[in-house]
């Protein structure tokens, strides 16, 4: 379980971007951030795993601050997905896959076969294994963020942070890459955290949500629960309607008399 | 699979042959057979300095420039690949921290003060070389942080003054000794390296290449951003410390002796991903056996295509330049155009 207390971030220091946030995400849960830019998401996911060191405020990864671990202890436990890598030599499929045993590693060992085994292995939950030779830049953005999935997995984390994984992605893709995630949740026993800017996505995929408005917790709980109009409308600062579909899915639509 | 063994084969075959030839060729052209027999009456001590042949020059002048060479070449190449990785550019060489333009002025300040001794010059440049490059560092420290952004800016500042300087001190010097001096010391050359030269040069560059040989893996995750480096577990801000640290000894310890090189550094590593592999773990030894070979035969050139010898500099950039216009086209076919 990911702890977070009265965690406070600013890059300035007037302006608080994150303000004395305290919650908790669950294992083997998909927990969704939701909010308007700038309300603290992604800042919020870096502060997880460390990337950025708030002013105020503890992470707590199954009762142990994160403060105290350095990157390689943090890498153990904790695997990012960003939106797209930039990539400027022309590595292949394996050799990004490969890079996820850096933490497992000691300071001047290669990779052996096991690791190797391992990204293979990686690949193949994902469904890239025909991928592994091919160069990275080859790729489209919905096969290059399998590659990071598969990166994410071949890392062995307890922590999966995803930070608006499916920016790029053409909706077939989406659907592949999330509900492949949600399985390896389960599957692994993942603590999942996910930026994510669709709420409709957010409805079909989480099992909680936290709602960040001006660096503030809004609203929080089980998805169902939390993703109301009244609170949507409120961190999106617009009158909003829900139109349920199906059991898991909604639509949503900006409630606007033009 | 990508290093085969018909590739490692055929880099054997073409390494031992750039010895023997570099062995063989120069002023005097000496046999194959007579170069053996020097080693071996010089390894039983039978070979006393003063009954030297003609043909034993192969001890006291060829076999330490062809291991200068061998040096020169794979840790040019070498610490070009970390810089690439360390900046994430792709036409980033050895000198961006500003270490030949230091280099350059402490030999021309060494030979502005009549240091006429060469050890001095190498002294000095070397010297010089490391100050640069410190002065680079805390500059990019003292100016927020030790960002990749910050340091290429320091390198240039850096850079930038040292060639002033150098600039200042050519205009001063004695234009006909002083200053084709160092003219001369910058366009690079082994035509000084001897045994004396080696010894300075061989524990510096084994430490340096060493330890970037052992931490390449490395290299890898430098190559894709601070941030992403460190989400996979790695101390960026040390690591790179580390790599500039060895990279600059190495390639302090060799312009040092032979002036700057140019070339090697950004072309060889290129030269390495796309015929071997972008897998810096395998590509980065590569990278230092083909530069040593690319050297070794640069060399012989240099002291066999006229009577003069032609500074090393000038031919690397003839070959390297319109080498790396044709990588360029080649390139592209090989997924390289997307950068």
């Amino acid at each position: 379980m990911v702890k977070v207390e009265n965690l406070s971030f600013s890059y300035e220091k007037d302006s608080l971007l994150l303000d004395n946030l305290s919650l908790s995400f669950l294992p083997e849960k998909v927990s969704v951030i939701l909010g308007r830019n700038g309300a603290g998401k992604s800042t919020l996911l870096k502060c997880l795993c460390k990337a950025l060191i708030p002013q105020q405020g503890k992470v707590f990864l199954h009762g142990k601050d994160i403060a105290l671990w350095n990157e390689k202890q943090i890498a153990k436990k904790i695997a990012v997905v960003r939106q797209e890598s930039h990539y400027i030599f022309p590595y292949t499929v394996l050799d990004i896959v490969q890079m996820g045993r850096t933490p497992h590693l000691n300071f001047l060992s290669i990779l052996c076969d096991e690791d190797r085994k391992i990204a293979y292995n990686s690949l193949e939950m994902v469904g890239m294994k025909s991928f592994a030779h091919r160069k990275i830049q080859e790729l489209s953005s919905g096969e290059k963020q399998m590659v990071l999935l598969a990166r994410a997995l071949c890392q062995s984390p307890e922590v999966l942070l995803l930070d608006e994984p499916n920016t790029h992605l053409d909706l077939n893709n989406q659907w592949n890459l999330l509900s492949l995630l949600s399985r390896l949740c389960k599957e692994k026993k993942w603590t999942v955290v996910a930026v994510i800017h669709s709420p409709e996505i957010a409805y079909w995929l989480a099992d909680y949500v936290f709602m960040l408005h001006k660096g503030k917790l809004a609203f929080s709980g089980p998805t169902r629960e939390v993703m109301i109009e009244k609170n949507l409308s409120t961190i999106y600062e617009m009158p909003m309607k829900i139109y349920a579909l199906q059991e898991k899915h909604i639509a949503l639509v900006p409630d606007l008399k033009l | 699979m990508f290093c085969s063994f018909s590739y490692k084969k055929m880099f054997l075959v073409v390494f031992f042959l750039s010895i023997a030839l570099s062995l063989t060729l120069g002023r005097y052209t000496v046999s194959l057979g007579n170069v053996f027999w020097d080693i071996q009456r010089y390894l039983q001590g039978n070979l006393a300095f003063q009954d030297l042949s003609p043909d034993s020059h192969v001890i006291l002048i060829r076999i330490p420039r062809i291991l200068m060479a061998i040096l020169v070449g794979a840790s040019l190449s070498a610490s070009g690949m970390v810089y690439q990785c360390l900046f994430r550019n792709p036409l980033v060489s050895p000198d961006i921290l500003g270490i030949s333009p230091g280099a350059c002025l402490g030999a021309a300040i060494a030979i502005l003060f009549s240091y006429r001794h060469p050890f001095m010059i190498q002294s000095c440049a070397f010297f010089f070389g490391i100050l640069a490059v410190f002065f680079t560092y805390r500059l990019a420290l003292f100016s927020g942080g030790h960002t990749v952004i910050m340091l290429v800016m320091s390198g240039i500042v850096v850079s930038s003054f040292c060639t002033a300087l150098l600039s200042l001190i050519k205009y001063t010097a004695d234009p006909y000794s002083q200053l084709p001096a160092i003219v001369f010391w910058m366009m690079g050359g082994l035509h000084q390296v001897g045994w004396k030269e080696l010894t300075f040069a061989l524990p510096l560059v084994s430490l340096g290449l060493g330890m970037i040989y052992l931490l390449r893996r490395n290299l890898n995750l430098l190559s894709l951003g601070d941030e992403e480096a460190r989400s996979l577990g790695m101390n960026v801000a040390l690591m790179r410390l580390i790599f500039i640290v060895f990279s600059t000894v190495v390639v302090g310890a060799t312009i040092s002796i032979t002036g700057v090189v140019g070339w090697i550094g950004l072309v060889i590593p290129h030269i390495s991903r796309i015929t071997i592999t972008s897998d810096h773990t395998v590509s980065l030894p590569w990278a230092m056996g083909i530069g040593a070979c690319f050297l070794l035969l640069i060399d012989t050139l240099a002291r066999t295509i006229t009577p003069q010898e032609i500074p090393i500099g000038i031919i690397t950039a003839l070959i390297g330049a319109p080498f790396f216009a044709y990588l360029l086209i080649f390139r592209k076919e090989r997924g390289w155009g997307k950068w």
